[in-house]
């Protein structure tokens, strides 16, 4: 049973992390909370969902061209809305997420009604029975992807150019600026990315989660828990939260009480920030 | 005396006028509903005021105020259904019990800075839902009904006309925005505008800034406290899902930040704006399902991106003597 | 931003600001000026009104938006049903157009959103108020329903509501009425079902678990079952409580599956309903029965989310298609071709139009929009038993508002439609126990 927790709470806290990744992303660059990340893994589930039923990809598929299409979108919000929002006081940039988080969910609303859909067929399907623990293939797929990603990521940030360049920016705006670094550019590539992985989160969750254009909104409150537990701007502490709550969730709910395992959840949030106020590996 | 009535002139014409038509505009409303959006909009205005204090004053963005709602209504319900006490009581007992959470809490959560403390905040909100949902003396999810139909009355504060509901809760308000308006000018709102500019050099200067962004959070508890008491008693019914989602807790924020931030009447305007869109859009575009909520957060992308600092600026021509708004004050700061 | 466009926004917003408010106030105003402000007597309705209009409150937006609208396109049937003359379907009010007994008035339907619980206060008194409904119906939960009754019960207007609680009753509501059971009938068929198939099939069913969601809905439904399991004399090995809408449910699941109770009885949402579905699935866990308690059992989208995954399901039921009477399929053949696309009238969709009807009926037999006199006429409907297209013998209404005629009824999953397994004397299905592994070895 404790095995079987732990695998479990591995997986929900993969999923947790990859969520949380796009935030700690543009948390640590922008210094923005951003409310519409959870809308952003809603509509890349729908993206996969009609992929899936139009031309019969499969999730894993169809994630480089999800990534793709949530990147660009994720590009198209930065310049529309944040680039200006951002010369605003913080106060309102984390408000006209929220507001767009309203808008994208009711226009979703709109245009697919909130009937429930699942994706009835996947390639990884079925369980493996050990007795002891049961482990079931489609869950295999967030594991993976999630370690890829947030390995992926890491690289990205800290070996090439462009991801110095993003990493340089969060730290210090004014000083970049100075040294030649475009800091436009670099807000516009980490809020792209950070919808590409929203995107991705959501192909791999549609492997099993049903899809409604309010899905994200549920996932939005952990996901922000998770980064400020990892510390703001890591993107390995992000995923070490994520894969924490994820545990905690689990065992709470099992050996505590499954109506208040959210309070625990919340209660490991106080008791680390209250030790670390800036989270577990934040600076 | 004098020096004062002077120095506020504007202040206190523009508030008399507005009291005036306040007052009087009920009296040519026949119908209800328009008199509904009016005792809401006194609600979300004392709200917006509460959460003022410790999130325009002190700068310490609270998004966990729902849960300071949900205890003032709580203690009204309870009160009524299980003591058959007044309201007039138990909404005091409220405010008590709300500042002392505020307390309690207050010291380990005002360490933590920036999103840190939105987000802490957020959690206990949401941790205080959880438990008033599994908590079975206050009604766990059933929620309170204290829908009394038998004494309708000053006593028990429910009426079956709205007109009182208004007039209660206007007053309150007003009271409210004079309590503002006195911290405003205070040393208590010098200080609290100082930690929000810098709290490192507001305490190099003396200014005792863990005490002082305590006794606004509390105060702010408080308010909003008796916010969600006065719901109560209009609603006549209360369970979590109304009083505590995490919803209320962001429009709380909203409403003061669309008014203005950090300013006496700011949040009234904010309160007003907001309620008569939220709730006309939804009477007008109901029949598309979704409509209403889309064109409501499109208004306040639009409102919040290009007013940073909040509808109050369109009011704002010159002044003489120019109080730094808040996106000035973040700017002098970098 | 310079002055100028500081200032042409200034007025734009002013503007459009006043247009809204202007608008907003303009609806108020064409209707009844009546002063509703001294509310010691009715409101009064106006009386030269050219149809009878009522209100109904669903939700349009949000995870329950899909099902509002099936049940408006439902109630849309039953409207040209009464409005129109309809002389093949075999029912009261469908061999006239309008209402006879009030000069052929037609019905009217005024809708409202049912955002959450306390937007139902305010729609309810917009509807009865601003668009003069004499009458409310929709698609309530409990809780919804409560704080629709602080409206309802303040102007005196009925309010038909399908919000199963059971406290709903108890609390002396003057204006309020329920054609279909209640929890506790719900949950005591479920339990007498369970007594059948121990006796009949010797299921040999000892243990039984509760998975409840955390709002009103599930928590009634957790009280009632634990007072039902006692009496019935089932061991509860397990009570589960759990937030709805909740992102994961592996710690709920995984501590069913280690008590592994013979039959789970589950009030859950559609939401969680996939979600739990999912996860059993995941962990290779089946019990050998489970029993919706309506809610997410209750839905279309149960069909098309899950697909063969919702094969086997047991969930308590007011109504199905299998029920043996003719009515019952000629209205649904109506329902799936004309009104609602091709989709399968499902029980708490007839469940909420019934309620439009049931209305009618009583304002037809009042002769009048009075509420007095409706409620008057609701407690002595007159509906003659051969005209019936529900389960149970008629309309009977009690002194609280239930109507006592009304049976439960139990339905199992089999390829993709609800078919009736209890009581008996339905007798449309045999029933399906235990259920198959989800993998054949």
């Amino acid at each position: 049973m404790i095995i079987q927790c732990i695998f479990e709470g591995i997986v929900i806290g993969s999923i947790l992390a990859l969520i949380s990744m796009g935030i700690a992303l543009i948390w640590g660059v922008m210094n923005v909370l951003s409310f519409s990340q959870g809308e952003f893994l809603m509509i890349g589930m729908y993206l996969t969902f009609f992929f899936n039923k139009n031309l019969g990809l499969d999730p894993i598929i169809s994630i480089p061209f999800t990534a793709v299409i949530m990147f660009a979108l994720g590009v198209l919000v930065y310049k529309t809305l944040i680039r200006k929002a951002l010369k605003g006081p913080i106060l309102s940039q984390r408000l006209i997420t929220f507001a767009l988080s309203m808008v994208l969910v009711n226009g979703m609303l709109m245009l697919v009604t909130s009937e429930f859909r699942t994706i009835p067929k996947v390639i990884f399907t079925g369980t493996v029975d050990f007795g002891f623990l049961v482990i079931s293939k489609e869950k295999l797929v967030p594991l993976m992807v999630s370690v890829l990603v947030t390995g992926a990521l890491f690289l990205f940030m800290n070996k090439t150019n462009i991801g110095k360049a993003i990493r340089a920016t969060s730290l210090n705006k004014d000083a970049e600026e100075l040294v030649g670094i475009d800091t436009e550019f670099s807000y516009m590539l980490a809020f792209g990315i950070a919808s590409a992985i929203a995107g991705t989160a959501g192909c791999v969750l549609s492997y099993y989660y049903y899809i409604t254009p309010t899905v994200g909104t549920s996932f939005l409150l952990f996901g922000l828990i998770a980064v400020a537990l990892g510390g703001f701007g890591s993107i390995f502490g992000a995923y070490i939260g994520g894969l924490l709550m994820g545990i905690v969730d689990v065992f709470a709910g099992v050996y505590f009480n499954t109506a208040f395992k959210y309070v625990a959840v919340c209660a490991l949030f106080m008791l680390v920030v209250s030790f670390r106020p800036k989270g577990l590996f934040g600076k | 005396m004098k020096n004062y009535i002077e120095a506020n002139s504007h202040f206190i014409i523009k508030f008399l006028a507005s009291l005036l038509v306040a007052i009087l505009l009920p009296l040519f409303i026949k119908t209800p509903f328009p008199l509904h959006v009016m005792i809401l909009i006194c609600i979300w205005a004392i709200m917006g005021m509460g959460w003022n204090f410790i999130g325009g004053y002190a700068g310490q963005v609270s998004n966990g105020h729902a849960l300071f709602y949900g205890i003032g209504a709580y203690a009204c319900g309870i009160g009524m259904k299980n003591f058959n006490a007044s309201p007039w009581i138990t909404m005091w007992v409220g405010v008590i019990i709300s500042i002392g959470v505020a307390f309690v809490l207050g010291a380990p959560l005002l360490r933590l800075k920036g999103h840190y403390f939105a987000l802490a905040t957020m959690a206990i909100a949401e941790c205080g839902r959880i438990i008033f949902l599994n908590w079975n003396y206050v009604g766990g999810a059933t929620g309170v009904d204290f829908l009394n139909k038998a004494e309708p009355g000053w006593y028990t504060l429910q009426f079956t006309s709205k007109y009182p509901y208004y007039y209660i809760f206007l007053t309150f308000v007003v009271l409210i925005l004079l309590l503002t308006k006195g911290l405003d000018k205070s040393k208590f709102g010098y200080y609290l505008r100082a930690i929000k500019a810098n709290e490192d050099s507001a305490q190099s200067v003396g200014i005792n800034t863990s005490r002082y962004k305590l006794l606004a959070f509390m105060l702010s508890a408080g308010v909003v406290s008796l916010a969600g008491s006065l719901y109560a008693n209009y609603l006549q019914y209360i369970d979590p899902s109304i009083v505590m989602p995490l919803n209320v807790s962001m429009m709380i924020c909203l409403v003061t930040v669309m008014g203005g931030i950090g300013t006496v009447i700011g949040p009234v305007i904010g309160a007003i704006v907001l309620t008569v869109i939220s709730e006309y859009t939804r009477a007008t575009f109901s029949s598309i399902s979704g409509f209403d909520l889309f064109i409501y957060g499109a208004l306040i992308i639009i409102i919040v991106l290009f007013l940073p600092n909040g509808l109050i600026s369109l009011f704002r021509r010159k002044q003489k003597i120019r109080i730094l708004t808040p996106l000035e004050m973040e700017e002098r700061m970098r | 931003m310079n002055r100028k466009g500081k200032r042409i926004i200034r007025y734009l917003g002013i503007s459009l600001f006043l247009i809204i408010l202007a608008g907003g106030c303009a609806k108020d105003q064409e209707l009844n000026q009546t002063d509703y402000s001294n509310n010691n007597k009715e409101p009064e309705i106006n009386k030269e009104e050219e149809t009878v209009k009522i209100g109904v409150l669903l939700p349009m937006s949000g995870a329950q938006s899909k099902a509002g609208q099936e049940v408006r396109a439902a109630m849309n049937m039953f409207v040209d049903i009464i409005n129109e003359n309809r002389n093949d379907i075999d029912i009261p009010l469908a061999q006239s157009e309008g209402l006879p007994n009030l000069g052929g008035k037609k019905i009217e339907l005024v809708f409202g959103d049912l955002k959450s619980a306390d937007t139902a206060l305010s729609e309810a008194e917009r509807l009865i108020t601003s668009e003069g409904a004499v009458g409310i119906c929709g698609l309530f939960s409990s809780a919804n329903t409560k704080t629709a009754a602080v409206s309802t019960e303040k102007y005196g207007i009925p309010l038909m509501s399908e919000g199963t609680s059971p406290t709903l009753t108890e609390k002396g509501y003057q204006y309020f009425f329920r054609v279909f059971p209640d929890d506790t009938m719900y949950v005591e068929d479920s339990f007498k079902y369970l007594m059948e198939l121990n006796e009949t099939k010797q299921a040999d069913i000892k243990t039984v678990a509760f998975i409840s969601e955390d709002t009103e809905f599930g928590k009634n439904i957790a009280n009632v079952e634990k007072k039902c399991a006692e009496k019935y004399g089932f061991e509860i090995v397990e009570n589960i409580t759990y937030s709805s809408n909740a992102t994961n449910l592996i710690s709920e699941s995984l501590k069913l599956k280690k008590s592994d109770p013979d039959v789970v009885m589950m009030s859950s949402y559609i939401s969680d309903v996939i979600l739990y579905m999912k996860t059993f699935k995941q962990l290779n866990y089946k019990p050998k029965m489970i029993m919706g308690q309506r809610g997410g059992f209750m839905t279309s989208e149960l069909f098309t989310a899950l697909g063969e995954d919702a094969e086997g399901l047991c969930s308590t039921s007011a109504w199905s298609l299998d029920l043996q009477i003719p009515l019952v399929k000629q209205l649904g053949d109506l329902y799936k071709e004309e009104y609602s696309g091709g989709v399968e009238m499902i029980a708490d969709v007839l469940k909420c139009s019934t309620d439009l009807y049931v209305l009618c009926l009583a304002i037809n037999q009042a002769g009048s929009t009075d509420a007095e006199a409706i409620k008057e006429a609701m407690l002595n409907l007159e509906y003659p038993e051969e005209q019936l297209f529900i389960a149970g013998t008629g309309f009977e209404f009690n002194e609280v508002g239930q109507n006592t005629a009304a049976t439960a009824l139990i339905c199992q999953i089999k390829d993709g439609k609800y078919r009736t397994v209890y009581p008996n004397s339905i007798n449309a299905y045999e029933g399906l126990f235990p259920l198959p592994p989800w993998y054949e070895k």
